[in-house]
């Protein structure tokens, strides 16, 4: 196995954390998830088709192992909000407290759609990837990616007041 | 007609192939209302890119993870990616916020339209674009550029679409914008900076990007702006905190 494979997998570790917590929302099972999906990574390397980029095979590795997870654990658990940070109002300086109140807002708006809504969102406008992608990671037709992810959008502006 | 929601949705995605997004573009330029739907499809991209770019670069427990992946890959680079405890799910600060490489920002904000950018053909020349005749103060393309947060886009009234990729400073105070148009057949990015506050932007780098089947981005594939950056030693690409409070309101 190669090390620009390795490397690749540690610069995609945020990436991962991030899609994991998008879709369980609890700290300690994106932790998990993150950690089944490396393993699984490195495992089926071989099998990986090299034409294909790396999120999208990742993104679906690890949403197996979530599917897996809560099949197994038939609970989802209490969802927390992590991304409660009280701390963006530590600073007197007043477009940095607009801006992290703009992320926060986004960040506490997220939670408020569906969790379907929230992983289309993350897929595509947070992780970058295609509509095509998407719809691999989701095993969807293109079109429903498009139908649920334009929803999700008119949902996310309506939350934050955008029009 | 009017045109559709998915249409404009995939239009702000960069992910209509280069005819249908032509079409659409000549059809936007006659409707303001489709003009709105797509900028708040643009508008909910950025809010979502902004957190992308706010996000931990690693965790405290990722060194046990990243050195079961050394091991297995046959790296033998050291521990290089481990973050101080208070690092943990707490967004570091603007200040403080991890270095990210110039390319890697502004190509953040570049995917969507490089993807539109895909199949348009080699353009080798070009003229203007009109941008450098909206020097003037007060002209449509000043006032985007003195007003749009990175990551978002408008269109002109000469049908230009015009998307903000990133900001950064020259040479002290200048801020410099960097942006992206697409009008008719050509895609081309360009900078364009000012002295001061209050004073016209004007073009300092220009290039038509490049295009392919699959185009994706990567800093091998803008030599040109990367070695115009370094000849005038640009500073980092701003964050979206650092550039808000240099944008007129």
């Amino acid at each position: 196995m190669d090390a620009a494979f390795g490397d690749a997998l540690i610069r995609l570790l945020p990436n991962l954390r991030r899609y994991a917590l998008s879709l369980c929302r609890r700290p300690d099972l994106a932790d998990d998830l993150v950690q089944i999906t490396v393993e699984r990574a490195i495992t089926h390397h071989a099998a990986r088709d090299p034409a294909q980029r790396l999120e999208p095979w990742l993104f679906r590795i690890l949403r197996n192992a979530f599917i897996d997870t809560t099949r197994r654990q038939r609970t989802e658990g209490t969802r927390v909000d992590v991304t409660d940070h009280p701390e963006i109002l530590a600073t007197d300086d007043a477009p940095l407290i607009e801006a992290r109140l703009m992320l926060a807002a986004t960040r506490s708006a997220m939670t408020r759609l569906s969790p379907e809504q929230e992983e289309i969102l993350t897929l595509v406008c947070i992780e970058g990837l295609s509509y095509a992608e998407a719809a691999q990671v989701l095993d969807v037709p293109k079109g429903t990616v498009m139908s649920r992810l334009s929803r999700a959008r008119l949902a996310l502006a309506a939350l934050l007041g955008i029009n | 007609m009017t045109i559709d929601d998915e249409t404009l949705m995939a239009l702000a995605d960069g992910q209509l192939d280069p005819d249908q997004a032509r079409d659409v573009q000549a059809r936007l330029a006659a409707d303001p209302a489709a003009q709105a739907r797509l900028a708040l499809f643009r508008r909910t991209r950025a809010r979502l890119e902004a957190l992308r770019d706010d996000t931990p670069q690693a965790e405290p427990g990722d060194a046990a993870l990243i050195a079961r992946i050394r091991a297995a890959t046959g790296g033998a680079a050291p521990q290089q990616e481990a973050a101080g405890p208070a690092a943990a799910t707490i967004p570091p600060s603007p200040t403080a916020a991890p270095p990210q490489s110039r390319m890697r920002a502004a190509n953040a904000n570049r995917a969507p339209w490089m993807a539109l950018a895909a199949g348009l053909g080699a353009v080798a020349v070009m003229a203007g674009l009109a941008l450098t005749d909206g020097r003037r103060d007060g002209s449509p393309l000043q006032t985007a550029l003195a007003q749009l947060p990175a990551g978002e886009g408008t269109v002109l009234p000469d049908g230009t679409d015009l998307t903000v990729l990133a900001s950064f400073r020259i040479g002290g105070d200048a801020l410099c914008r960097e942006v992206e148009t697409l009008r008719d057949d050509s895609a081309r990015l360009a900078v364009l900076c000012r002295a001061a506050p209050g004073q016209p932007f004007e073009e300092r780098f220009a290039m038509d990007l490049p295009a392919g089947d699959d185009y994706r981005p990567a800093s091998g594939d803008l030599e040109a702006l990367d070695d115009w950056l370094i000849q005038v030693g640009a500073g980092p690409v701003l964050s979206l905190q650092e550039e808000a409070p240099l944008l007129t309101p």
